[in-house]
């Protein structure tokens, strides 16, 4: 962003009164914030809304199912997938809250509220989303395996490792694509 | 290369160089761990029904909520909501919600206290954000409780009413609303770092280089150059 569309917003800011931090500086982080939380809830009332119980859902659940499975074959498990569920020795079924969508809401959230060009914003979304995919694949193989040799640790796993380990992928790889897009020269 | 290689610069959101940031995150990684590891499940369940009970032990007219603990304990819920009506001078239980109270309570409380000890270590931060962070963070604990029980009210009958009668508007809001924050794990993590990020991580809530100094095991230089003195705030906080 040049010198005099920085200053206008500036003033902009100023006379509204808003986005001011106590050193007179425009405050990012309260309207990276402001705006995140925004799309958070949009994304989260569309996921909620509309799509929890929609075809294409199911059809991405059974995608994903599928995907995991391939994975666990290589690993040399017999396993199968009927639709949503896993079996061979344990069986698991994918649901909502397991399809690692609302991991990518909140890194495709965090993407578009940082102060970058619509480039590099584009490039983040493309490599964060397919990244985060990849991991909740890795994520439904491990927890079968869980479930299958340890079923003692498969709820902890399941409800407290894994969801602080994907949320903690989704903050690296926002971190990493930020980090990117502020030492570029795209950057707006 | 200057402000433009870090990755907390007044060109982008924060004010920490990339190499701090990730020493920050491996700190709260390893603080998270640490305070999850201490058995949270052992002692914190009791003082979730007790603050529950506290807050919620009437919910308005003659509603009424107890948390009661799940006999046998040590599965993946360890207390049990009940909500019903004080009729006659008995307690009517009408319906019962089964909680994980580590993961609705302490878990949100580990994640800023966590994130607040990695920024210790890397950038001493004023107090004051810091107790606001948790305080802020409790509070987005009773929240989702609360909309938790609204929920559940407007959901349970008892005859051809529902214990909290909710104006049609009102009730997919309702729903949407203990979707995100009752239902879905993700706010448990994304709430605090949010509010982590808010307070004490705003610029102006980091001391500036020169009022205090960093913390214990970093090197001055590391940190940054001394503060020439005609430098203006805005020109302080690019070079952060």
């Amino acid at each position: 962003m040049g010198r005099a569309a920085a200053a206008k917003r500036g003033r902009r800011e100023e006379r509204l009164g808003v986005g001011l931090t106590a050193n007179g500086s425009t405050d990012r982080i309260i309207r990276f914030c402001a705006v995140f939380v925004a799309l958070q809830v949009a994304t989260q009332a569309l996921y909620y809304g509309l799509f929890l119980n929609s075809r294409p859902f199911q059809v991405y659940l059974h995608l994903v199912a599928a995907s995991a499975a391939a994975v666990l074959r290589l690993l040399g498990r017999g396993v199968t997938c009927e639709f949503d569920m896993l079996h061979g020795g344990f069986d698991m079924s994918i649901r909502s809250g397991c399809d690692g969508l609302q991991a990518m809401a909140i890194f495709a959230s965090a993407v578009v509220a940082y102060p970058a060009s619509w480039t590099r914003r584009t490039q983040g979304l493309l490599a964060g989303v397919a990244s985060l995919l990849g991991i909740n694949i890795v994520r439904i193989a491990t927890l079968f395996l869980v479930g299958a040799e340890w079923p003692q640790h498969f709820e902890s796993a399941h409800v407290q490792v894994w969801p602080a380990l994907l949320i903690l992928c989704a903050v690296l790889l926002w971190a990493a694509w930020a980090s990117r897009a502020t030492s570029s020269p795209q950057t707006a | 290369m200057g402000f433009a290689r870090d990755f907390f610069s007044s060109d982008g959101l924060t004010v920490l160089p990339r190499r701090l940031l990730a020493r920050l995150i491996a700190i709260a990684v390893v603080a998270f761990a640490v305070l999850m590891l201490a058995g949270p499940w052992l002692f914190y369940p009791p003082v979730y029904r007790a603050t529950g009970q506290t807050l919620f032990s009437s919910f308005g007219g003659d509603r009424i909520v107890r948390f009661e603990p799940v006999p046998g304990g040590g599965g993946l819920h360890d207390t049990r909501i009940e909500i019903g009506l004080r009729a006659g001078g008995r307690d009517e239980i009408a319906s019962g919600m089964p909680v994980n109270s580590v993961r609705e309570g302490y878990v949100p409380i580990a994640v800023v206290v966590a994130l607040c000890a990695g920024l210790f270590f890397v950038r001493r931060p004023r107090l004051s954000p810091v107790l606001i962070a948790i305080a802020a963070t409790e509070g987005f604990v009773i929240l989702r409780l609360w909309v938790a029980l609204v929920y559940g009210f407007s959901r349970v009958g008892v005859g051809d009413h529902y214990l909290l009668e909710l104006s049609a508007p009102l009730r997919p809001v309702v729903s949407l609303a203990n979707a995100i924050l009752g239902t879905d794990l993700h706010g448990t993590y994304v709430v605090p770092i949010l509010i982590w990020a808010m307070t004490c991580l705003r610029a102006s809530n980091l001391p500036a280089d020169g009022q205090v100094d960093p913390a214990p095991g970093l090197a001055r230089s590391e940190s940054s150059p001394a503060t020439p003195a005609t430098e203006t705030p805005k020109e302080r906080l690019r070079r952060v």
